[in-house]
């Protein structure tokens, strides 16, 4: 293992720490001077860039250029999100972050993913965040988007995960010296694989009642599967999802059904379960 | 199409997640609560289109499902961020704040 990148992910751990800590509201509300918040600026923003010699670039120019603007705005967009003292510019921030997110959707080949993320979070879900910030929200800064609960503790923490889930990657990178075990493989078999790792010979009796019995459980039984290798467009994609995941496209049209009626149940004004007092019942004449 | 390596998605999305991680832990407005969840669920769907796109696909699978993965958890996320923001608005009737240290009425 390199000693150079596990120096680098130190300095990236420190150095956003402290950054974002100074960047954090005050604990009890107080205001912080504003050369405190500069100070974090200036931490946050070398911390992203030593995050960015981490990635070392193996790769073509554009691409590259490319993930480095899309990462790098939307870690920042990220930070000033969860820093920000006034919801509505969080809101913006987070704007930010999804498309970005949606950018490295693109550089990785998703590009309905890209599309939907855009049209899901940039388009609805920020708009409503945007509503409920209008309708929650009293005249000017509330108290506690001024506090932030015990910063220390919760950046310490934080950044202790970052500093491990940082470990495990640049670890990760140096071939571990695992070689796939045939053995083991044959013991791990399940599914349709069973019938490779058993030796079972197709068109016997048993071939079909395995196939039978262990066909995967997101594929309906009726549909050939060699129909729906559409490839990775959008035409795939849907061919995919109408075949592959039906089942699970109801699932998912039930649960958005049930959040629907949920969120307009919970939400609509009702008087309260059990009333004060106000109107006591007129005295029987 | 593009050679960038697995492990710079993987730690982008690390950071991302941890930086949710914290707006979740500091923050008191529960709005921003909300939108600090949206950050981590978005790190966890760029890990999810990373190992598709970098995985071997899987003899008789779809060749898509790395995405169909990220696009259920887009579609929870939005159901989740329904029933959220009903909560939120029935709490804000009721304490007259968006704060969550003040939604204590159930810590007995």
């Amino acid at each position: 293992m390199d000693i150079f990148e596990i120096v680098r992910a130190i300095a990236v751990i420190v150095l956003g720490a402290s950054g974002t800590w100074l960047l954090l509201p005050h604990r009890h509300g107080r205001i912080k001077p504003a050369r405190s918040t500069l100070v974090g600026v200036v931490l946050s923003g070398i911390a992203l860039i030593c995050l960015a010699t981490l990635w070392k670039p193996p790769t073509t120019f554009l691409a590259g250029a490319f993930f480095y603007l899309f990462a790098l705005s939307s870690l920042a967009g990220a930070v000033l999100t969860i820093t920000s003292r006034n919801p509505v510019y969080s809101a913006l921030w987070f704007a930010a972050v999804v498309l970005s997110t949606a950018g490295l959707f693109l550089l990785s080949g998703a590009q309905f993913l890209a599309a939907g993320t855009i049209i899901v979070y940039a388009g609805a879900i920020i708009v409503t965040f945007l509503f409920v910030i209008m309708l929650a929200q009293k005249e000017g800064r509330a108290t506690y988007d001024r506090m932030a609960r015990s910063p220390g503790r919760a950046t310490a923490t934080c950044f202790l995960l970052f500093w491990s889930l940082l470990y495990a990657l640049i670890a990760l990178k140096t071939p571990p010296g695992l070689k796939p075990d045939d053995a083991t493989d044959s013991r791990l078999a399940r599914g349709s694989n069973l019938l490779i790792a058993k030796g079972i010979a197709p068109n016997t009796p048993e071939a079909s009642v395995v196939h039978r019995a262990l066909s995967p459980t997101n594929r309906l039984p009726d549909i050939d599967p060699g129909t729906t290798a559409l490839g990775r467009h959008v035409a795939g994609l849907g061919g995919t999802l109408y075949t592959d995941h039906l089942v699970t496209v109801e699932l998912v049209g039930a649960l958005l059904f049930a959040a629907l009626i949920g969120a307009i149940a919970i939400a609509t004004p009702k008087p309260p379960i059990r009333p004060v007092q106000s109107n006591p019942p007129p005295p029987a004449s | 199409m593009n050679d960038i390596p697995l492990t710079w998605f993987l730690i982008f999305a690390a950071a991302c997640f941890v930086i949710g991680l914290m707006g979740v832990l500091v923050r008191r407005n529960a709005i921003a609560v909300l939108m600090a969840i949206e950050i981590m669920l978005n790190a966890a769907n760029i890990n999810l289109v990373a190992f598709w796109r970098y995985g071997t696909p899987v003899e008789g699978d779809s060749p898509i499902s790395g995405v169909m993965f990220a696009i259920f958890v887009i579609t929870v996320a939005a159901a989740e961020v329904a029933v959220g923001i009903g909560l939120i608005l029935l709490c804000y009737r009721r304490w007259h704040a968006a704060d969550v240290d003040r939604f204590d009425s159930l810590s007995g």
